[in-house]
């Protein structure tokens, strides 16, 4: 088998959401000497991408992407220890604090995003739902994240969204981060207007988003 | 689940009793001898200088006694055939319309035998309806043929088990030798029929010469009958809801006496479209109250009598694909299925009966799919009220993960597919993803995966050699 095939065994393992045929199609790959980059990024990020694709146009539904999102970020934990000291160590794509804002408690969306960004390959730090912004300036302070996603699903709480920008700049911290804002009510005529860097509609849209922000796409 | 009833006990004796003194005290007029000779010989008095058939209430006791309280629907492609009786509903098509609203043009223009056969085709790869009432009626071919045209379209484009209409004697045998046919041989279609053949009756009390051909024809082979009777409030039938009821079952009865006294053996659905006349534009409506009311009250009716039954449903009066049309379908459907109608019969057909289209025929696919999960009821047992679940997940988790929502979900919930319930796209055209849009993108994909009936040559050669006779 070829580089190629075995990067489409993976991808049709994981787009079935079979566990076990991914994790054999990924030990596979790995004993032919593919590259455990090309397999996060060119096997299970792209079948994830792929299933992101289905699930926009309701082929595929939610828990069959969370479950392909788990089984990603499974192999992924396992294929990290094994080459974290290895030259092909594994490179994140970046580092994005995540947060439902302060007053609101849905999170379904906000850990959705989180999961197909993780699986895609980015370091998440969720920080949870109903988080002050004082909360966040202090987590961007101490981690650094390359990106802060803020969700809100309520009109109501969406000013929260405005107010981090606000609070990051007075803390002169705008410039080191890029901001994604997303949620049901929240659009990219409000992103623009609150001065956000970017938005996003669901979880692929977001790994789109932020590949482009951090200029890997 | 408890079934949904408008009628008591009380009301239902009430009812039958008024009608079986309705047959008695005023009759029904019928022309034909052969029937007149059937009644007589059954126990009726025959007025044929008055063209009157009177039936006597024992005659009536004696022919429900001979009727089943199922009747099995055979097809082409199972070999279990659909069991019509019981509180079990299905869903089938219906359109005597001769005007199709066009899915690529959103015009409305005659039917053609091309647009039956689409619908038909459409109707076979859904999987609702679950039975074929011929679906539209063709203006493209002469009309002393259409009917036998119909019953091709039926034979060659669908393996579900269809309803078909026949205007005369002759057209009936010649659409019975047509289905024996692809049956291959008369014994094999009366054991196992994939076919019923639709009694319609004029209201109020007067049997035509066409239905008294259809019903001795059909029930001296022992085709199943779908009799039914639609008398409109204020117009053929009284204005009260009550007296219609009265009317129609009366109809009804009277017709099935004819069809038992031909063959005792013949399969009976007791079925009907009892409706209302709109007095402010002098149009028959299907899509209010009233019909869904008039829909429970005859299945109380057939039920009473322990017969299987059908009727009108799924039907509205709008005039093009909106708001109404939802309001309607969904009343006019969900009332009857819950009164346990057996054969819930008007998908594809909108506009008071005189237009089709594909679009609505997908529409009720939609809909009907909703009503049967209500019909599926809650299930409460052992295990739907385990608590290993809520110990999994813990106080303020989610279950979206769990391995219990993976297999459960699909079951529990209705998956629509062309509802809209996407997230509010504030930067997108709110009308992007409409239910009418929706219905139009599937239709071209599920036709694309379809494959139809094959019928052998030399059987379609002999169809059209027996139409064209």
């Amino acid at each position: 088998m070829n580089k190629q095939d075995h990067l489409s065994k993976i991808m049709a393992a994981l787009m079935d959401q079979d566990r076990e045929a991914t994790n054999a199609a990924v030990d596979e790959a790995l004993g032919d000497g593919v590259p455990p980059m090309d397999i996060l990024n060119e096997g299970l990020a792209a079948g994830l991408q792929e299933l992101g694709v289905l699930f926009a146009e309701e082929e595929v539904y939610l828990p069959e992407l969370l479950l392909a999102a788990e089984i990603t970020t499974e192999i992924m934990k396992r294929l990290q220890s094994k080459f974290q000291a290895d030259e092909t160590k594994i490179k994140k794509r970046g580092t994005v604090l995540l947060a439902t804002v302060e007053g609101d408690v849905h999170d379904i969306g906000k850990s959705l995003v989180g999961m197909i960004m993780n699986a895609s390959g980015y370091n998440i730090i969720d920080a949870g739902k109903d988080v002050p912004n004082k909360k966040m300036i202090e987590l961007v302070k101490e981690i650094h994240p390359d990106i802060v996603g803020l969700s809100s699903l309520l009109s109501t709480t969406m000013p929260a969204q405005q107010e981090f920008i606000e609070m990051a700049k007075e803390a002169g911290l705008r410039d080191q981060i890029k901001i994604i804002v997303g949620g049901a009510p929240v659009s990219r005529d409000w992103a623009n207007k609150i001065g956000a860097d970017g938005y996003a509609e669901d979880a692929s849209g977001t790994v789109v988003e932020a590949d482009m922000l951090l200029g890997r796409k | 689940m408890e079934r949904f009833k408008i009628l008591s006990d009380a009301d239902l004796l009430r009812i039958d009793q008024a009608s079986r003194a309705l047959l008695m005290e005023v009759g029904v007029e019928i022309h034909d001898e052969r029937a007149m000779d059937y009644y007589e010989k059954a126990g009726a008095h025959v007025d044929r200088e008055n063209h009157r058939v009177y039936v006597p209430d024992y005659l009536i006791t004696a022919t429900l006694n001979k009727c089943s309280s199922s009747v099995r629907l055979y097809n082409r492609r199972d070999p279990e055939p659909i069991v019509i009786g019981g509180d079990d509903v299905y869903f089938g098509t219906v359109g005597i319309a001769t005007n199709v609203l066009d899915i690529n043009t959103d015009q409305y223009r005659a039917v053609l035998t091309q647009d039956l056969i689409d619908i038909i085709r459409l109707s076979d790869a859904l999987d609702r309806p679950h039975y074929i009432l011929v679906p539209g009626t063709p203006t493209d071919v002469p009309s002393t043929i259409v009917d036998l045209i119909e019953t091709k379209a039926l034979l060659m484009n669908t393996s579900k088990h269809f309803i078909t209409e026949a205007q005369n004697a002759e057209n009936c045998k010649r659409a019975i030798e047509m289905a024996a046919a692809v049956a291959g041989g008369l014994d094999k279609l009366i054991a196992k029929p994939f076919m019923t053949m639709l009694v319609t009756l004029t209201s109020p009390l007067h049997f035509r010469q066409d239905v008294s051909d259809l019903i001795i024809e059909s029930a001296l082979v022992g085709l199943p009958l779908f009799i039914e009777s639609g008398p409109m409030a204020g117009g053929t039938g009284p204005a009260t809801m009550a007296g219609t009821l009265i009317c129609a079952n009366a109809e009804i009865l009277n017709a099935i006496v004819l069809a038992k006294a031909v063959n005792p053996e013949v399969p009976i659905i007791y079925a009907s479209w009892a409706r209302l006349l709109d007095m402010r534009v002098a149009t028959c409506s299907h899509g209010g109250p009233e019909f869904a009311m008039l829909r429970v009250g005859t299945t109380q009716l057939a039920k009473y009598y322990g017969l299987p039954s059908g009727g009108g449903s799924v039907l509205g009066d709008t005039k093009s694909i909106d708001v109404q049309l939802g309001m309607e379908k969904m009343g006019t459907g969900l009332l009857p299925a819950l009164a346990g109608t057996n054969m819930c019969t008007g998908m594809g057909l909108f506009a008071d009966e005189n237009a089709i289209s594909l679009e609505t025929l997908v529409i009720d696919w939609e809909i009907t799919g909703w009503i049967e999960r209500v019909l599926r009821g809650i299930k409460v047992t052992k295990e739907t009220c385990d608590l290993a679940v809520f110990k999994e997940v813990g106080p303020g988790g989610d279950f979206v993960r769990c391995e219990h929502t993976r297999e459960n979900y699909r079951i529990e919930s209705f998956l629509p597919q062309i509802m809209d319930r996407g997230y509010l796209a504030l930067d997108k055209d709110p009308l992007a993803k409409t239910m009418r849009k929706r219905a139009k993108k599937l239709f071209p994909k599920l036709m694309q995966a379809y494959k139809g009936p094959e019928i052998p040559e030399e059987i379609v050669r002999k169809m059209d050699e027996i139409i064209a006779r």
